[in-house]
């Protein structure tokens, strides 16, 4: 073997070597479950300590799995169901539609989106109990698409697809199958990836090497603000130093002002919203609004066409629309948003009302196509 | 697929690696069909009906070339230059043209909606030059094969280096005998993959979310507008850069030795002196294929003036159809003129005189790189709007800038380090070609000399760590920022 070749060898030992360690390092810690999923057992027991710790447990970011088992295990009167965005949302909050709620789950996600409504509605609907769900809409949610978010429960996406597609002869009626490819992809780039290498030894750094998702849920005490904290009906805690990052920073949300409506989406959302209906589940649709500074930003422009759209989907279903992007009808200021000026806190919930969606002549609402740049 | 994703550098990066090795087993003749089919697999990759109007256009300009080489012809030429620009302007500038048409008139002509071919400007002017360089006489009748892979050879195909046929087709014709330079290849390919996917990638985040917030008409701080636009200086270089060494690097890997595209930019301390380290190819087909053959500088100064700024905004407009372009193409006309006046003129040598030679020096480097970083808002900027809106919140005028607040603490030392780097430390240049190297204002030359490539297993452990952070943070959804072009 030539010098040369001898050295290629040892680069290609050295990269595997170093590699394949850092996806050992990733695929034992694997903090958000994106590589190794979870048993049901370990699941099961995360969710009976969420519900009996006092004040909550550390979060991970596992949002996705933890609410489908917090629906499965605890099914609830009324729920929210949407992106971050309306985490915050409970009976107390939004009393006008949740006040009389004996029981409720905020089942918001990250990104949330249409695949995630489909798979909730189609648990909740089956519910004995439930009597009314929210619905929190972004401007990506009818278009984007998160089923691979699902990861190891890529099946729930797909037979939320099918069974809501199944009367509509909807393309989008994707098999459990297709979305394997997807998650394979998804595994191999969170092995190999250096920011959830990060993650996972920031994770070993806060809960020691012994911590794994599938040992134990973290409770926390009523003074613990290290990380945002889970609570029991589905909302969140933000630390204080993030509402304090949240005050003084926030941009545009770029990349996402191109989205719109998925034409051939939206009969898919409306399907499941009028389902609920149909199972006299009642219906509230919600816009969160944005910080003020963020109502002139490209996203924000265009999202208020989205918000004149979904007034329109509200009207044709005859359920209530609450909520608007621009904050100041209802009052809400700076301060009462968090997170990248886009993640109303509690405050701001309470101050939501439904605007009424009249239809004009044209099909817009005539109240929204006023505040429309 | 780009060279900082998974599929090229763990599927398409190998196989093509493994069957090049392999043919030159079989036969001699083999490894350059090997390149063909990868190139072509590269390309049609992206997009196949694409792949088949290269194809095309690839085969039109070898058999123009070919004609010229036999014959000269003014009409042969300008056919070959027509038909190729024509392309060009149908795909990249035919909705440009129709917006100017519609601002001036108010009609709307008939449109279609072009996807624009992956690097059609790169082709375009490698064609441009290959066809110019036959009717001088300067490359003889090619192959079919070796025209093929000149235009097609993936390393070069997308963003460049732009490529002459004199430099590339005898290197082609002998690709059988080389392999030495694949370990350097390597190095050098792991070295721009770190510089983008470590670098560039990151960096963007202070950009997008500043100019994203200007694009919808939002101020922001000074401080903010500042950072953003000195971190897409940095974003930029290491971004093309990077690209560029991955390029000539995969070139080495394949026995190619590509032309350097970089050469320390921002030590420059004149624009002149820029635009001989920023873009080396480009420079050098714009200085060749249009400045001296409007002129160039022989037919005295106004017409000099004229020719740099014809140059300049003919530059602008190849990187991108919009005006914001055209602005910044003739920004930097407007910087070479003056920097041409500036050594015509007696104040140079008293300012030397009065300051000291490294004062000067300083002060001349300070300007050209704020000089630089300005222009580069019109580059990054969507729109001319946005551009003046992003001028205006650099000066603090305007409106009440917005609450966003872009930059903290680590990321100023972030920036502060890169300044270092871009402008300090020795380049790709100087690390792999030692002939090309050039003092730094850091390190002594001896230490430059020894710190370069040599096959020792020092190196490898450092190209396997470049390789592995470029690895580890190959952002899926992350473009090369010269792509577009």
């Amino acid at each position: 073997m030539t010098r040369r070749r001898r050295l290629l060898s040892y680069w290609l030992l050295f990269c595997s070597l170093a590699l394949g360690t850092i996806a050992a390092l990733n695929a034992s810690i694997d903090v958000a479950g994106v590589i190794r999923g979870h048993s049901r057992e370990a699941m099961a027991q995360f969710i009976s300590d969420l519900a009996r710790a006092p004040y909550g447990v550390a979060y991970v970011p596992r949002e996705r799995a933890i609410k489908l088992a917090l629906l499965q295990r605890f099914p609830a009167e009324c729920y929210a169901i949407g992106s971050s965005h309306i985490n915050g949302i409970a009976p107390n909050t939004l009393p006008e539609f949740l006040g009389s709620c004996a029981s409720f789950l905020n089942l918001w996600v990250g990104e949330g989106a249409l695949d995630d409504m489909l798979v909730f509605a189609r648990h909740i609907g089956e519910s004995p109990g439930a009597r009314t769900v929210v619905i929190g809409l972004d401007w990506w949610f009818i278009q984007a698409d998160t089923a691979d978010q699902w990861l190891d429960q890529s099946v729930e996406v797909g037979l939320a697809r099918a069974f809501f597609a199944e009367s509509h002869a909807e393309p989008e009626a994707a098999s459990a199958l297709s979305l394997v490819p997807q998650r394979m992809a998804r595994t191999l780039r969170y092995l190999v990836n250096g920011d959830y290498l990060i993650a996972n030894l920031e994770n070993v750094a806060a809960h020691g090497w012994h911590w794994t998702f599938d040992q134990e849920a973290v409770p926390v005490s009523s003074e613990y603000d290290s990380e945002p904290v889970y609570h029991a009906d589905g909302n969140m805690s933000y630390t204080t130093g993030q509402l304090a990052i949240a005050e003084r920073s926030f941009t545009c949300n770029n990349g996402r002002y191109d989205e719109r409506i998925a034409a051939r989406r939206e009969p898919l959302f409306v399907k499941a919203a009028s389902w609920l209906r149909s199972r006299n589940i009642a219906v509230v649709l919600v816009i969160t609004p944005v910080n003020e500074v963020l109502t002139r930003c490209p996203s924000v422009i265009w999202n208020s066409r989205f918000e004149a759209r979904v007034r329109e989907i509200g009207a044709r279903l005859g359920v209530p629309v609450v909520g608007g992007l621009d904050p100041r009808p209802f009052g809400i200021t700076a301060a009462e948003i968090a997170i990248e000026g886009l993640h109303p806190l509690p405050g701001a919930f309470a101050k939501l009302r439904a605007l009424e969606p009249t239809l004009d002549a044209n099909g817009a609402s005539a109240a929204l196509r006023a505040r429309t740049p | 697929m780009i060279f900082s994703s998974a599929p090229f550098i763990f599927i398409f990066l190998p196989a093509c690696a493994i069957a090049y090795v392999i043919s030159r087993k079989i036969s001699v003749r083999l490894p350059p069909y090997v390149l063909i089919a990868f190139s072509i697999l590269f390309y049609a990759a992206w997009n196949f009906e694409y792949c088949l109007l290269l194809l095309a256009l690839t085969a039109f300009n070898w058999k123009l070339g070919n004609a010229l080489a036999l014959r000269k012809s003014r009409a042969v030429l300008a056919l070959g230059v027509a038909i190729n620009l024509l392309n060009l302007g149908l795909f990249k500038y035919s909705l440009f043209a129709a917006e100017i048409v519609r601002d001036a008139t108010g009609a709307f002509l008939p449109i279609l909606a072009l996807v624009l071919p992956l690097g059609i400007s790169f082709f375009t002017f490698q064609k441009i030059a290959y066809l110019t360089d036959c009717y001088r006489g300067e490359v003889g009748r090619l192959r079919l094969r070796e025209f093929i892979l000149f235009v097609f050879f993936f390393p070069q195909l997308i963003a460049g280096p732009i490529v002459r046929a004199r430099e590339m087709i005898p290197q082609l014709r002998r690709l059988e005998g080389k392999s030495a330079g694949f370990l350097a290849g390597l190095a050098l390919f792991s070295a721009g993959l770190a510089k983008k996917a470590v670098i560039a990638d990151r960096v963007a985040l202070l950009v997008d979310p500043v100019f994203a917030a200007i694009a919808g008409g939002v101020p922001v701080t000074p401080l903010d507008a500042w950072s953003a636009v000195l971190a897409y200086a940095f974003q930029i270089y290491f971004d093309f850069s990077g690209y560029s060494d991955m390029a000539i690097g995969l070139g080495r890997m394949f026995g190619v030795e590509l032309p350097v595209n970089f050469a320390s930019p921002y030590q420059a301390r004149s624009m002149i002196e820029f635009w001989r380290r920023w873009h080396i190819t480009l420079s050098r087909f714009l200085r060749d294929y249009l400045y001296i053959p409007l002129g160039g500088s022989r037919r005295g100064a106004t017409i000099r003036y004229r020719n740099i700024m014809i140059v300049m905004l003919l530059g602008g407009l190849w990187h991108g159809a919009g005006w914001a372009f055209v602005c910044w193409g003739g920004l930097h006309g407007i910087y070479l003129v003056i920097n041409h006046l500036w050594r015509g003129c007696r104040a140079q040598t008293l300012a030397l005189r009065h300051l000291g030679e490294g004062l000067y020096s300083f002060l001349a480097w300070l300007l050209t790189f704020a000089a630089v970083t300005v222009a580069w808002v019109f580059f990054r900027a969507s729109s001319l709007s946005s551009a003046r809106l992003v001028l205006s919140s650099m000066a603090g005028w305007g409106t009440a800038p917005s609450q966003l607040t872009n930059l903290n603490g680590g990321q100023a030392v972030w920036l502060a380090l890169l300044l270092v780097v871009v402008t300090a430390l020795p380049n790709s240049n100087a690390l792999f070609r030692r002939e090309l190297a050039e003092p730094s204002a850091l390190l002594p030359p001896g230490l430059v000399q020894r710190l370069s490539w040599r096959p020792t297993m020092a190196w490898v452990l450092l190209s396997g760590l470049m390789f592995m952070t470029g690895v580890l943070f190959m952002a899926s959804d992350s473009r090369f920022l010269y792509f577009q072009f």
